[in-house]
């Protein structure tokens, strides 16, 4: 058997359990090179040397002080304000939706301004507004 | 009482609960202090990462949709943040701390047992090397699993593990003939 594949029987024979003949493959190709097998037995040591043993932790009160570091910064204030309007997002778009129609019944112009209150909707143009004409007054008094 | 699972309390911490954030860092500290402990040893630098760790995974908890587990997702935030630290001792020229402060480890005539040895010789491989080596060999994930939490292809973790076992051979041999 080729050595690449003897390699791929021995990285799997590490993170689950071969078959028989696998196992019997594994076994023969080792035997065959004993350079191999000197290379798999080393990895087998290291493994065992470095394995940690004991679960590792960052000492006592590493979770309250995480979460310490979080409300200093204020974080968790942010994560609750945008977590409130998120609960009532979908009811203000209704809301906005609802007087935008309204708008739309009520104006006498469809102008996306005066749907939107922009601008009064009116249909007098400022050409048809007549000025007060002071002088007329003047000449009345004389 | 019935224990809630990881994802439970990620939606629960979404919405600003700190009670449920403070079990998920309860949860997953021992995986997350043995893979940057392994990485940048015992140090206060392995500490401060270890909170950041999980100050970001609280920062992007909205990002995280469950794709991969609660523990793949803050493992691979760990391995990044550890190796951006080994960058920044790099850039600051710090000698690496392998172990606790008072192991004169470097010293050819004080006792050390051989695991200290072949941690000393880990902490002084090439980071992509002792990433895979802290995961598969150290933390015990599985190469399929190495290779997820590092973004790599599997044949990578193989090959790198192999170039890695290698260097430590070399390095170990260097030690005891001393």
């Amino acid at each position: 058997m080729k050595t690449e594949k003897a390699e791929d029987l021995f990285i799997r024979s590490l993170d689950e359990s071969l078959s028989t003949t696998e196992n019997e493959l594994l076994k023969n190709s080792l035997d065959a090179d004993p350079l191999l097998k000197e290379q798999f037995q080393e990895f087998i040591a290291l493994r065992e040397t470095l394995k940690s043993k004991q679960p590792a932790s960052f000492g006592p009160y590493f979770a309250q002080k995480v979460v310490n570091k979080i409300q200093e910064a204020g974080k968790e204030i942010d994560r609750q304000i945008i977590f409130f309007f998120k609960r009532y997002q979908l009811a203000a778009v209704g809301v906005v939706i609802a007087l935008l129609a309204l708008n739309i019944m009520y104006a006498e112009t469809f102008s996306i301004p005066s749907i939107l209150g922009v601008e009064e909707a009116t249909t007098t143009t400022t050409d048809d507004i007549i000025t007060f004409d002071y002088s007329e007054l003047l000449t009345e008094d004389l | 009482m019935i224990q809630q699972s990881d994802e439970d309390l990620v939606n629960v911490s979404r919405s600003g609960n700190m009670g449920a954030f403070k079990v998920l860092v309860e949860r997953h500290e021992s995986k997350v202090a043995g893979v940057v402990k392994s990485m940048l040893g015992d140090t206060p630098e392995a500490m401060d990462v270890g909170q950041e760790t999980f100050i970001r995974f609280y920062e992007s908890i909205d990002k995280f949709k469950g794709d991969s587990s609660v523990s793949t997702y803050v493992i691979r935030i760990a391995i990044n943040l550890s190796l951006n630290e080994i960058k920044r001792r790099k850039r600051k020229n710090l000698f690496f701390r392998p172990l606790e402060d008072g192991h004169q480890v470097n010293s050819p005539d004080t006792h050390v047992d051989t695991k200290e040895m072949v941690m000393l010789e880990v902490s002084n491989l090439e980071p992509e090397f002792r990433a895979v080596v802290t995961l598969r060999l150290i933390e015990g994930y599985s190469t399929e699993e190495t290779a997820t939490l590092l973004d790599i292809p599997l044949g990578t973790v193989l090959s790198r593990l192999s170039r890695a076992q290698k260097k430590l051979k070399v390095a170990l041999t260097k030690h005891i003939e001393q």
